[in-house]
């Protein structure tokens, strides 16, 4: 095993755009080896365009298969040192007219997802090692969102519980975004965009690199006391009225 | 047992062993949460607090921190028209029947997205 590389090698799910591709930029920009993985194929371009120091890995989280595709290109490149779950997904609707379906496919993806590769990879990761957990700041509730609310709210509680079950060896935390600027938040409607932005203290909706930066700090040693929390990036958002 | 009408899902108990298991288990909630909105009943979730706070098992507590979510989402559509969903959270040394007047009182005071708490967990250790 090459143990420089271990000491720097980093797990991004979800990277092939959005956060996901801003956090996995600031990691390489910080000297990181990034593995980038993504059900969509095109993070092998996001991969080629931050450059060399990248692994793209297309695999679904959702499933036994594409954890184990994951691990398999853990081992390949001699291990790695950080996870972070960021990938998710939406299929908004009200209660009232939410499929089945919409249901189970965003708690898969969202929560199983994490708790899928985190079964598969947390015994992998070295003394130190750290995993963080992309959550929202929709867990605190959200019309139409009852599915996306459940399973960003319950990777809190799993967050919480696994840095006590994880300690001393591993350490785990989670980042609760607000409104980042993303294409899925662009696509938002202008009257709908303004009454967000107007309810944000810091007048702007945050940017990946914002959170890549908090992901980024929660996995290094800066942060060597801090386990089990969750940390809201929200632009004062949480407690304004 | 509560005298009110409405969907009362308890999870206390509940100790998922596997991400099948929480899955089927939340799949659940949703057939029953939706049959409780298009009914136009209120809704009450069960959770142990212990689980809200970390002491439990990692799949347990997140079974316990949805429920949580999902209450407050169910709250915030439910405004529009009245039916409220709330969450009671709950330990071992909770009276069943102080538990049941909670959960009771949830179901016809008109309260919306919150968390009661009948346990004592979030009180911390007492001092040895």
């Amino acid at each position: 095993m090459n143990g420089s590389l271990i000491k720097r090698s980093v797990v991004v799910t979800g990277a092939a755009r959005g956060i996901g591709k801003g956090i996995a930029t600031r990691f390489a920009a910080d000297g990181w080896h990034v593995m980038l993985v993504d059900l969509a194929p095109d993070v092998v371009d996001t991969a080629a365009v931050i450059g060399p120091n990248t692994t793209a890995v297309v695999a679904d989280i959702a499933s036994d298969e594409g954890a184990a595709t994951i691990l398999a290109a853990v081992r390949e490149v001699g291990g790695f040192r950080a996870l972070v779950n960021n990938a998710g997904i939406t299929r908004d609707a009200m209660i009232k007219k939410m499929t089945p379906e919409a249901f189970t496919a965003t708690n898969r993806v969202n929560l199983g997802g994490p708790i899928r590769l985190i079964d598969a990879l947390a015994g992998e990761l070295p003394e130190g090692g750290t995993i963080v957990n992309i959550s929202s700041k929709s867990s605190q509730g959200n019309v139409g969102q009852f599915n996306y609310a459940l399973s960003k709210a319950g990777l809190l509680g799993y967050t919480r519980a696994l840095g006590v079950q994880l300690a001393p060896r591993l350490r785990v935390n989670a980042i609760s975004p607000g409104f980042i600027a993303t294409e899925m938040t662009d696509a938002i409607p202008d009257e709908i965009r303004e009454n967000i932005l107007s309810k944000i203290p810091l007048a702007r909706p945050g940017q990946p690199s914002e959170i890549a930066d908090v992901a980024l700090w929660l996995s290094s040693d800066a942060s060597s006391y801090v386990t089990g929390q969750v940390l809201g990036v929200c632009g004062g958002r949480t407690y304004a009225p | 047992m509560p005298n009110h009408p409405g969907l009362v899902y308890d999870a206390s108990t509940s100790d998922p062993q596997n991400w099948d298991a929480l899955e089927k288990e939340l799949d659940e909630v949703f057939r029953l949460t939706q049959e409780a909105v298009l009914a136009g009943l209120p809704i009450v979730y069960v959770v142990s607090e212990p689980a809200i706070w970390g002491h439990q098992s990692p799949l347990r507590s997140a079974l316990a921190t949805a429920l949580m979510g999902g209450a407050r989402s169910a709250a915030v559509e439910g405004a529009r028209n009245g039916l409220a969903a709330n969450v009671v959270a709950t330990d071992e040394g909770v009276d069943p029947v102080q538990l049941a007047d909670t959960i009771d009182f949830l179901l016809s005071s008109g309260l919306s997205g919150q968390v009661l708490t009948c346990g004592t967990t979030h009180l911390g250790r007492p001092a040895a």
